[in-house]
């Protein structure tokens, strides 16, 4: 397998691609307060399929782009499935570890960062906490992991084209097999995210109905009890579009779900044949900040400990993404006049996103990446990790809202 | 003493574009020397090749110009509001 | 019954001022859940999403009255518990 690079580009204009790219991502996802874990704990807690429905039409269009770009010729298909991962049991044992650490500490990888950008202390100790979960993941169970991905022990022993599903159901990687393969798997994606989505609405349309009469469902007052605004159902565009542009109103999920997953679109093409080109996340923060901070102090994990040794370059373009993103998500939050240094009120909880962080951090880099990196990069890869990743998070989840429920 | 709220428009520019100016100096020197520890020792999953390395110092020298000039404008403009606002309230 | 929501003390109130996703709409199911009917939940928040999305779809999950008030960088939350 060769990389074959799609434009000629310098490389840096590939990491200004990258930087954009991140910037964008964390943008979107403070206007939009696009989280993953919230997602599925909604399932859980209110019931509400609204935000995993578009989780699911997020990765449907992201198949959707990628795939039929490649199908189209655009992209090869070798840098559609270059950089596939491996599929084994750390992918499922991973993510549902890294499902309950994030629903413990309140974040998945992009609203950690996103919120620590904003102000969350909470979020900055869970990302500590994922330092030094990486660290401990490192030392105590890669070598282990790495062993059964060599002998292929519950697991492939090469990602690329052997977990990419063109290949896997079609045994070949023409554009036909290309083009089949994404309407099969992102239709059905964003359709069902579109059913959930109209389920839930159905649902409270009915819930509604059966409030008393003459009781506004919701009202905005000042303390003092005058009206400051309603619950509009219909704005003009143009106000609606004014309001979002001037950081007045919060994006709503729907838009910064094309958004996002435009911009998955954009790093894909922009990188494609030079880079891992997607929006990687884990490739750079928790494990390779703490390297970063230990260099500081002339301590070098790379030279050698286990992970740190073998993994990763020094920087790529994903490390100036993950800045960017942090970047982009405090200018959103500071313009917008969200940016609050936002302390907890029982301090136990900074106990607990501590070991969430923890655990987020053994969870990621077992499962080979986050729910950014891995799972909804791997549904624009074409492959089946993320599927594993997505039902391995939900179970994840589903156990810390039952235990938070008890704390 | 100012209210905290005057104090975090101001100083949250600020720290940005500190930020930006510190991550260029690390990467400039620290990650530069553990590159070159990476070459030195032939650990090559690890080395970033010169051109790669050389077009992300571009990328982030100029990111950084644009977060500090950004940073700067916002302290600014903040500092300027604040103190109008203290002088209409007297 | 507007008037009670807007007026009325509340009689349950919880502060998680500093806590985001999930913690606010966690914390208010569990003490709706144990609240009698006719009693109004107050959620103190500072979490944007928690008073734009989860606490709304929580009482509209459960077919509650909810109101907002904004006060300063808090936001109160108040649902009636009806049924």
């Amino acid at each position: 397998m060769v990389l074959s690079p799609v434009f000629s580009e310098s490389w840096a204009e590939v990491y200004a691609f990258f930087a954009l790219g991140g910037f964008i991502l964390g943008w979107v996802a403070q206007r939009g307060n696009y989280c993953f874990v919230n997602a599925m704990t909604s399932i859980f807690t209110t019931r509400s399929f609204e935000r995993f429905g578009a989780l699911l039409i997020l990765f449907g269009l992201s198949a959707l782009g990628c795939g039929l770009l490649v199908a189209f010729g655009a992209i090869p298909a070798v840098d559609q499935y270059y950089f596939n991962y491996f599929a084994g049991w750390y992918i499922l044992v991973g993510s549902f570890i890294f499902g309950f650490g994030a629903a413990l500490a309140g974040g998945c990888n992009l609203s950690m960062l996103y919120r620590a950008a904003s102000g969350y202390v909470q979020n900055w100790i869970e990302l500590f906490g994922m330092m030094i979960g990486t660290y401990v993941f490192a030392v105590g169970i890669w070598p282990f992991q790495q062993y059964t991905m060599e002998k292929g022990i519950f697991s492939t022993t090469m990602g690329g084209y052997v977990e990419y599903l063109p290949y896997d159901i079609f045994h070949s990687v023409s554009p036909m097999a290309i083009y089949t393969t994404t309407l099969m798997l992102g239709l059905p994606l964003v359709l069902l995210g579109i059913y959930l989505q109209q389920y839930t609405k159905k649902k409270w349309l009915a819930n509604l109905r059966m409030a008393p009469q003459g009781l506004p469902i919701s009202m905005t007052i000042s303390p003092q009890g005058q009206v400051l605004g309603e619950e509009k159902t219909k704005t003009s565009w143009k106000k609606e579009v004014k309001d979002l542009l001037l950081l007045k109103k919060p994006y709503g999920t729907n838009l910064a779900t094309v958004l996002l997953a435009l911009d998955i679109i954009l790093v894909y093409i922009a990188g494609a044949g030079y880079t891992f080109n997607y929006l990687v996340i884990t490739s750079s923060d928790g494990g390779r900040f703490f390297e970063y901070i230990l260099m500081l102090f002339g301590v070098n994990l790379f030279t050698n400990t286990p992970w740190f040794n073998d993994s990763l370059p020094i920087v790529d373009p994903s490390t100036l993404m993950v800045i960017m993103l942090c970047v982009g998500a405090f200018t959103a939050s500071f313009l917008s006049g969200d940016f609050k240094i936002r302390i907890p009120r029982e301090k136990k909880r900074l106990l607990i996103g501590f070991l969430g962080g923890m655990l987020v951090g053994i969870g990621v880099r077992m499962a080979l990446g986050c729910n950014v990196g891995l799972m909804w990069t791997n549904f624009a890869q074409l492959g089946y990790d993320g599927i594993i990743f997505l039902f391995g998070m939900l179970g994840g989840v589903y156990l810390a809202v039952k235990v938070q429920e008890r704390l | 003493m100012l209210e905290s709220r005057y104090l975090r428009r101001l100083l949250a520019p600020l720290i940005l574009s500190f930020f930006a100016i510190g991550w260029y100096k690390f990467s400039e020197s620290t990650l530069a020397n553990a590159n070159q520890i990476a070459l030195n020792t032939a650990n090559f999953a690890v080395y970033v090749q010169q051109t790669q390395y050389d077009g992300y110092l571009t990328a982030t020298r100029y990111i950084c110009y644009v977060v500090v000039y950004v940073g700067l404008a916002l302290f600014w403009y903040n500092l300027v509001k604040i103190v109008e606002a203290k002088e209409r309230n007297g | 019954m507007s008037e009670e929501l807007k007026t009325k003390n509340p009689d349950v109130v919880i502060d998680v001022r500093g806590e985001s996703c999930p913690v606010p709409e966690m914390e208010a199911s569990k003490k709706l859940k144990k609240m009698k009917i006719g009693e109004v939940l107050e959620v103190l928040t500072d979490h944007q999403p928690a008073v734009d999305v989860t606490l709304p779809s929580l009482a509209k999950n459960l077919g509650y009255p909810f109101t907002v008030i904004k006060d300063g960088d808090t936001y109160k939350v108040r649902i009636l518990k009806v049924k």
